[in-house]
């Protein structure tokens, strides 16, 4: 059930009057037979590995759980400083082996389910074998939850917050609907207080906000994305006899259609969510005003980054692998003692964020392109500050700001070759055209074929709406506030526009969202 | 005085029905286009491009057989051919298709019955095919098992607003608005023989009263001309291969109404005219005993099953030879 059917949006909307229909304390239960019953309708089959997970990750927290509370007991019990380190430490191996094996057992199911073609493939590829691939169901949103679940055990053997001992409750954390097919990677503590401690009550400027924010997300998707797509899936398609200035529009459109189909996917999944009085973490703050690859990792896919940064490249510094080799490190150099964990944490997390991505090459690829800019910009980042100093340049100065703007911006459009791809063929082959300047002469009335020019002009004009709201959002406008002031005719004709454009402007094909498949 | 709780609830339900009444506006505004009437259920065959396009009314829908097509010709074919439609909304149907498909080759279908039925057939406004369409559904579960699911998945645009459109399709708003007159009754139903009893009783499971009750003229209607035209121009910029096709018209019609020959041969004529390949299929030159009245399910020319593979191997063969494969 994809969310732009009619489905889904009659789904949410009886949840939502089911919701307010019935008393506070049964509240959750409809969340939390809705999230099951969505899962269910999308696919059956697939229940048993997200009620494993559940069950997994639920049972090896509150044993976590149940071992601190008998180390503390034990702790308490005595007033022995180094006998209560001792009980501590011997508790913290046993809490360590529990959290291993649950955070195991669950990116297991993942890595069979989804990377065992990928490594069988390699394997025939590189032993010239013909092992058969297998043909594994992938669980919908299975990259998503099990990142939730990871999170909780984490955050469980971390102390950060005890164990839940409701399974229905905790099922409700990884099941959550509206979050499950792409995001956003919620967090327990984030999501518990709202699902059970607060009371939601039916607010018509909620369901307002929530309307609008969904009907932004379906504009975003149906009118931006979808019509983006037809450019890009020509142009890639055929990019070896095109120019490669053309390529790079596609890539530039490729940007659009990502950003318009994750964000939009995102706006009705929060919009959603907020219908019912569930507030998520937002995953996009304007991604293309950073102004470098690390500050656009901050802004696009944020649940994925913090956890990320959390749960890999937090653990991996704090390692004793990593305090070890920075000492080593020191010894020889001391900005190497610094700089090179730090450079080997970054390319190990933008490794796994390839991996995450998907089971193939061009993916980790990808995930490394960025790591490596990542680097090179914490390498140089002295040289960058002594060449700024040389020439005079105002770093805080608009032209300096734009410059690195659109700096990063390119940068990052290079890096699209690697994703939405075929195979690394595909991508080197891009990568040439762009850089040797291939058919750069060919100049010619161009025709495409699969899409119209009314699809470039509608693009444009909805792209340019987005714009200016961003810049408004980065300024720190609430657009949404403020349309909520306007006066009663204007506020009415801006939401008839949009919810007519939509019909209006959609791409004639539906194409399921990007984030979907993960 | 109201209090602000209840003005925002009225203010709610007037946002509602202004919404509501913007889109009727847009229906009546784009009705050809609609989605409901012409991209549903139908319209099924879309997971891969489509190559070969059949448009038509059922006489394509029933008549077609797409995996005979396949075989035959190599080409993914797609049956575009939804109940009740007319020249003007195949012409629709197709600038819909070649948007979403690379199609290579369009069969449009010249349903002879209806195009020179006298008083002029009047083209179904999209709510009276919408109604009719749910009529049928009653009773049938299997219908209401394809419709419930093709609703679910559809994109929620296509069930709350059935104008959905493309930017453009804003030239075509005079044409439709055109469209939208009032046609005038002809009193021309004196012209009906009527039948003894004995045929009359034989026959009825087919509709045998119904089609013999109608007459039919020699002269093509001018909008159904203009869009015959508009398709071919339309396939000729966009490197489509059109050929335009008559379905067979069964031997007890014939017998009734011979003057459909003579809207066959103006069909003929007109089409040779223009340089549009006609395939003419309507009686026995195409193939023996294509007229039969066994082969049909009814008196309006709708091929019954297996015949119909048949029938589709012969258009293949038909177009192998005269066409472009």
């Amino acid at each position: 059930m994809s969310f732009v059917s009619t489905g889904f949006v009659l789904f949410f909307l009886l949840t939502a009057l089911i919701y307010y229909v019935v008393p506070q304390k049964f509240k959750w239960l409809v969340l939390l037979c809705a999230s099951y019953a969505f899962y269910a309708l999308n696919n059956a089959k697939s229940l048993v590995f997200i009620i494993a997970s559940t069950l997994i990750s639920f049972f090896v927290a509150k044993k976590i759980s149940s071992i601190s509370e008998e180390c503390e007991q034990r702790r308490s019990a005595t007033s022995d400083k180094t006998e209560r380190k001792e009980i501590r430490n011997q508790y913290k191996k046993i809490k360590k082996r529990y959290a291993s094996l649950g955070i195991i057992i669950c990116f297991a199911i993942l890595a069979v389910l989804k990377y065992t073609n990928f490594v069988v493939f390699n394997i025939n590829a590189i032993f010239k074998t013909d092992i058969r691939m297998f043909s594994f169901i992938l669980p919908l949103g299975i990259s998503f939850y099990t990142f939730q679940v990871v999170s909780y055990l984490f955050d469980v053997y971390n102390g950060k917050y005890e164990a839940e001992q409701n399974i229905f409750h905790y099922a409700l954390y990884v099941s959550w609907f509206p979050s499950i097919l792409q995001g956003p990677i919620s967090r327990y503590n984030e999501l518990r207080p709202q699902f059970f401690e607060t009371e939601h009550h039916f607010s018509l400027e909620n369901t307002q906000f929530a309307m609008q924010r969904i009907l932004w997300g379906f504009l975003k998707k149906l009118v931006i994305a979808d019509r983006a797509t037809e450019v890009v899936t020509y142009i890639f398609g055929n990019h070896a006899d095109l120019p490669w200035y053309i390529t790079f529009t596609g890539l530039f459109f490729y940007s659009i259609e990502l950003y318009a189909d994750f964000s939009g996917g995102m706006d009705v999944v929060i919009g959603v969510s907020e219908l019912m009085g569930i507030k998520l973490t937002e995953n996009f703050r304007q991604p293309f005003f950073s102004q470098s690859i690390a500050e656009f990792w901050r802004r696009w896919h944020i649940t994925l980054g913090t956890w990320m940064k959390d749960y890999v490249f937090y653990p991996y510094n704090l390692s004793d692998f990593t305090g070890k080799m920075g000492k080593f490190l020191s010894k020889i150099n001391k900005t190497a003692g610094k700089l090179i964990p730090a450079c080997l944490g970054n390319l190990l997390v933008f490794f796994i964020v390839g991996v995450w991505h998907g089971a193939e090459w061009h993916f980790i690829v990808y995930g490394l392109y960025n790591g490596i800019l990542i680097v090179l910009g914490i390498l140089f980042k002295p040289l960058f500050e002594k060449l700024i100093t040389l020439f005079h340049i105002n770093a805080q100065s608009t032209y300096w700001k734009a410059f690195r703007i659109i700096r990063t911006f390119l940068l990052i459009n290079i890096g699209w070759a690697f994703d939405d791809v075929t195979d690394l063929h595909m991508s080197t082959s891009m990568i040439k055209q762009l850089f040797t300047f291939t058919n750069g002469n060919l100049i010619q009335n161009w025709k495409f074929d699969t899409f119209s020019e009314l699809t470039i002009y509608t693009v444009g004009l909805f792209s340019v709406i987005w714009l200016i709201i961003s810049i408004l959002k980065e300024k720190g406008v609430d657009v949404r506030k403020s349309i909520s002031k306007l006066a009663l005719p204007v506020r009415w004709a801006i939401y008839l526009a949009l919810i007519l454009s939509v019909p209006f402007f959609q791409a004639a094909n539906m194409v399921g969202f990007i984030y979907a498949q993960f | 005085m109201l209090s602000s709780k209840t003005t925002k609830v009225i203010k709610s339900i007037i946002f509602c029905l202004v919404l509501v009444l913007c889109s009727r506006i847009m229906t009546f505004l784009l009705y050809p286009f609609s989605s409901l009437n012409q991209r549903f259920v139908r319209y099924h065959r879309i997971t891969k491009n489509i190559d070969f396009l059949v448009l038509g009314n059922s006489l394509e829908n029933d008549g077609f057989v797409p995996e005979v097509i396949e075989k035959n010709l190599g080409q993914y074919c797609g049956l575009l051919a939804p109940q009740g439609s007319y020249p003007e909304s195949l012409y629709y149907l197709l600038v819909d298709a070649a948007h979403t498909h690379k199609v290579k080759t369009v069969v449009a279908g010249w349903d002879i019955m209806q195009n020179f039925q006298l008083p002029a057939y009047k083209y179904p406004h999209s709510e009276e095919l919408y109604r009719e369409f749910f009529a049928d559904m009653k009773g049938n579960p299997e219908l209401q098992k394809i419709v419930f699911k093709n609703v679910m998945e559809q994109r929620y645009t296509s069930t709350f607003f059935d104008w959905s459109s493309f930017p453009e399709n804003i030239t075509e708003i005079p044409k439709v608005l055109e469209s939208r007159k009032k046609v005038v009754d002809d009193k021309s139903l004196a012209s009906f023989t009527p039948i003894d009893e004995s045929t009359l009783k034989t026959k009825s499971k087919w509709n045998y009263f119904e089609a013999v009750n109608r007459t039919y003229g020699s002269e093509i209607q001018e909008n159904d001309k203009n869009y015959f035209l508009k398709m071919q121009d339309y396939c000729r910029k966009n490197g489509i291969d059109f050929y335009v096709i008559s379905c067979p018209i069964p031997e007890c019609i014939y017998e009734v109404h011979p003057e459909l020959k003579d809207s066959i041969e103006v069909s003929r004529k007109f089409f040779k005219e223009h340089g549009i390949p006609y395939i003419d299929t309507t009686d026995e030159k195409f193939f023996p005993q294509i007229t039969k009245n066994t082969n049909f399910s009814d008196c309006f020319g709708h091929l019954i099953q297996p015949f119909n593979k048949t029938y589709t191997q012969y258009v293949c063969d038909w177009l192998k030879n005269n066409g472009n494969f």
